[in-house]
């Protein structure tokens, strides 16, 4: 019973941890989005934003994928408002 | 019991009461849509599904919930989630009620890996097939408000998917307490075998247990705690407990 109960407390401590790395991994994660509509000099611009960032881009689908690379669903030079997720 | 209703009242108003702020890169680990216009925090369904398609790794959305999940293991879900506070009050309608297989325990498991992961990961995070388009909380939110405010008759076939397992959810709850949270919550899901492990515990008296079973009688997931604090286990220490403490507001032995 007791190794049952110190092996549930390591396994806690265990995951606990791994959260934490994550979560800290996760803030200094940056990510590059492109702008789906803007070329200079035949280059596409890009932004490039923190984890946190994609997080709120992901509530509302203000990032789509295509061709293994990220683009921006709106113009993010732009202020946003309130925006809701079209699935 | 008093106090967690109160406290699930309070969490539905608060949870819902963004006039225009937002604190969306945090993932509450409830069923709430944060497309409705007035939530203030992400679900985490949504973004798993969103970083599914993008071929991302949810580290902040994941670290979140795991975090949360190992302190406080399924407390979220009886005490926070307002699609549980719903489906308590739906139970509360007097009908005859039922008690699920327990084989369908396991279908969210395969909700989860399917509909959040899988699914949006080979056919992209707009698929038709992801969890958020079947999501009752979302069909309430968002779907609803957004039909009666277009005041158009002509729904989608898509819509109408959602509605429909929205009705047949709204049900299913009334004749069988949170049965939503039994067999469909990707999020339950996720905090289910934290809640093995978790740091939080429902602390009975397991040593002068009178076996008078009112914890099974009162258990809203039906996981018999009497059958755990027998062999002097904390009662949450079940994949389907939501940690609502009600065990341990009947139990005449706790005082003691």
């Amino acid at each position: 019973m007791m190794k049952k109960f110190l092996n549930r407390k390591v396994i806690a401590a265990a995951v606990l941890i791994i959260a934490l790395a994550l979560l800290l991994a996760g803030s200094i994660r940056t990510h590059k989005v492109y702008e789906s509509d803007t070329e200079e000099f035949g280059l596409l611009t890009f932004y490039r934003i923190n984890e946190f960032h994609m997080v709120v881009d992901a509530t509302f689908h203000g990032v789509a994928r295509e061709d293994d690379r990220l683009y921006s669903t709106y113009d993010r030079s732009q202020p946003r408002g309130k925006s809701a997720c079209p699935t | 019991m008093i106090k967690r209703r109160i406290t699930q009242i309070l969490s539905l108003l608060l949870l819902h009461s963004s006039w225009r702020p937002e604190l969306k890169w945090f993932c509450n680990p409830v069923l709430s849509c944060h497309s409705c216009v007035l939530s203030w925090f992400a679900c985490p369904i949504g973004v798993y599904i969103h970083y599914s398609g993008y071929h991302l790794f949810p580290f902040i959305a994941l670290g979140t919930v795991l975090l949360l999940g190992i302190v406080f293991g399924k407390l979220f879900c009886g005490w926070v989630c307002p699609f549980g506070f719903l489906q308590d009050m739906l139970h509360k309608i007097p009908t005859r009620k039922l008690t699920l297989p327990k084989w369908t325990s396991h279908l969210k498991y395969l909700v989860l890996v399917l509909m959040v992961f899988l699914i949006p990961f080979f056919l992209g995070e707009e698929t038709m097939y992801s969890f958020c388009r079947i999501c009752p909380a979302s069909a309430l939110q968002v779907t609803l408000p957004n039909i009666f405010t277009s005041r158009s008759l002509i729904l989608p076939l898509a819509t109408l998917v959602k509605l429909m397992v929205l009705v047949v959810v709204l049900l299913g709850v009334i004749f069988s307490r949170r049965a939503f949270c039994k067999v469909l919550c990707p999020i339950g899901a996720i905090l289910a075998p934290l809640n093995l492990l978790s740091f939080w515990k429902v602390k009975l008296p397991t040593d002068n247990c009178i076996s008078c079973d009112k914890c099974d009688e009162v258990c809203p997931s039906t996981i018999s705690p009497s059958s755990r604090i027998a062999k002097g286990v904390v009662s949450n220490r079940s994949l389907d407990c939501i940690v609502c403490h009600d065990c341990r507001t009947v139990c005449p032995q706790k005082a003691k």
